[in-house]
């Protein structure tokens, strides 16, 4: 098993604050890879860095074998790798074709992939023709991660997907992110351990911008004193 | 007032309006996708209006056909404004993305020094230029005579509002610049280079600007201060459009056309300039977004 991503004691400032003081992780091809931890433990900060939109000053950050620190955002994403951020980042003012239509990278990407973002997402040709503000919570969620399937991309970064949505649909993604396994790498920020641990293969957790743990997911779950010390009560 | 007078002041309206679209709508697009204040978006106007007229002038000698000047003098106009639009961007702009406010002084004071260079090139007067031959008859309009070249405009201003709205609605460019005036960031993960299209809004707005100023050019004369004269409309526009909305800035226009147009009339342009002007600080105190839409989610 090979580690596609590859991120080495990245140190990354906003404005004058540190916010991450040292995260290291690897994602290996084909599995899915789980970033936990509190709020404000920099897990966004992380996916953020790997892309350059808020570049590390130090350290190191490898994808498909090739460094991609310092270079810009569009050129990290045209490596091959999607994402699917917090707030969903879908263009409220543009259908659901053109939220799909605007991630080509080469003509004919969408038709190309019809079948399996369709396959996946099926309800989202019902909504086609509607606007991206029209969509809700749970449907957005899937026209972003709709869209991040859309190029020929080889890592999807996922964050917090189930935020905010309700525990029936926030099934239904976590299904789908099971399902993404088959075709692409998943790395996937989530602060619902309970969720988290029945997708995940591999885990990290972070706590105040630093990696402190990591390990297979099956032994953190045996593991309720870490699970205590850095996730907080999980019942 | 009767019907002929209230028709020819629409007509009039009309006229500004398109010409108040033509650079308030670059401003806003630049605006919206870019986040830069172009305080220097009327010298594009400005130097469209001057190479137009030196243009038409300066070939009266060799092209006896003052319609086809007219027509090269256009293009050179917008093409001028357009290179100069590209390298303003490429240049002193693009520098300075992530300092924004200095961004500002930088427009602001090349406004000034674009000004002066044109005081240097062509005097501190203004020139008043011809109109070409075919658009300087009136036309009959409800009995009353309304001169053609305002109806040129007209048909000017809804020509490329038209082709701009249909780019805007129907190309690949188009979903982009729409897209990035929403989110910039997340066009860019998704690996578009958003800076290349920063670059070709620019050009763009700074293009039809000057083709504005070239068509105003025959209409109301070149003179330095005319740039700094139409981008306070223009701002007005913007602003009561919506900083980023398309379709705002040529609804406003249009609104901002007529109100000037009848102010002028009843009272005097200078009251018209102050009403406008009124109208714009209520806008941003009350509904600071414009009427028309906002820049976050309110899209076109």
């Amino acid at each position: 098993m090979s580690a596609l991503l590859e991120v080495q004691d990245i140190h990354t400032y906003i404005g004058q604050f540190h916010i991450l003081e040292g995260v290291s992780l690897a994602a290996n091809e084909g599995e899915v890879t789980v970033m936990l931890g509190r709020n404000g433990a920099g897990k966004t900060t992380t996916l953020r860095s790997i892309l350059g939109l808020t570049p590390p000053r130090s350290g190191s950050i490898r994808f498909a074998g090739k460094e991609v620190g310092g270079l810009p955002t569009y050129s990290v994403a045209q490596l091959g790798i999607g994402y699917v951020p917090e707030d969903r980042g879908i263009f409220t003012d543009l259908t659901v074709e053109e939220n799909l239509k605007i991630a080509e990278r080469a003509k004919g990407d969408l038709d190309r992939k019809a079948d399996l973002v369709f396959g996946l997402f099926p309800d989202l040709k019902r909504l086609y023709r509607l606007k991206g503000g029209q969509l809700s919570g749970g449907q957005q969620q899937m026209l972003a991660m709709a869209r991040a399937l859309v190029p020929d991309n080889r890592l999807l970064l996922i964050d917090e997907p189930t935020k905010g949505l309700a525990p029936v649909i926030v099934e239904k993604v976590m299904e789908t992110i099971h399902q993404l396994k088959e075709t692409i790498t998943v790395l996937l920020v989530e602060q619902n351990f309970f969720v988290a641990s029945g997708i995940g293969d591999r885990c990290y957790i972070l706590d105040v911008g630093r990696t402190v743990h990591a390990g297979a997911m099956a032994d953190l779950v045996r593991d309720e004193s870490l699970v205590q010390r850095y996730l907080g009560a999980v019942a | 007032m009767t019907l002929e007078t209230l028709v020819n002041i629409c007509l009039q309206g009309l006229t500004m309006g398109m010409l108040f679209f033509l650079i308030a709508s670059g401003l806003s697009l630049i605006f919206g996708l870019m986040d830069v204040l172009n305080f220097a978006h009327g010298s594009f106007f400005m130097i469209g209006a001057y190479v137009a007229w030196a243009t038409f002038d300066g070939t009266a000698a060799i092209v006896p056909f003052s319609d086809l000047r007219f027509a090269v003098g256009l293009v050179a106009g917008a093409l001028a404004g357009g290179g100069v639009g590209a390298l303003t961007e490429w240049g002193l702009i693009r520098p300075l993305y992530k300092r924004p406010i200095f961004q500002i002084l930088m427009t602001l004071g090349l406004a000034y020094v674009f000004t002066e260079v044109i005081k240097v090139l062509w005097g501190a007067s203004g020139h008043s230029m011809a109109r070409p031959e075919s658009l300087s008859r009136a036309v009959d309009f409800l009995g009353r005579p309304f001169p053609a070249y305002r109806l040129f405009i007209i048909a000017l201003g809804l020509a490329i509002l038209l082709v701009v709205y249909v780019l805007l609605q129907r190309s690949r460019l188009g979903m982009i610049i729409r897209a990035g005036v929403e989110n910039g960031e997340m066009v860019q993960a998704l690996g578009i280079n958003v800076r290349r299209v920063f670059t070709l809004v620019f050009t763009l707005g700074a293009a039809l600007a000057a083709l504005g100023g070239a068509a105003a050019a025959p209409f109301v004369g070149v003179y330095p201060e005319i740039g700094l004269e139409y981008q306070l409309s223009a701002f007005v526009v913007v602003v009561i459009g919506g900083m980023g909305s398309f379709a705002g800035s040529a609804a406003a226009s249009i609104l901002v056309g007529l109100a000037r147009a009848f102010a002028d009339y009843q009272l005097s342009p200078l009251v018209a300039q102050a009403i406008i002007v009124t109208v714009m600080a209520v806008v941003l105190l009350l509904k600071p977004e414009g009427i028309f839409g906002a820049k976050k989610g309110g899209g076109l």
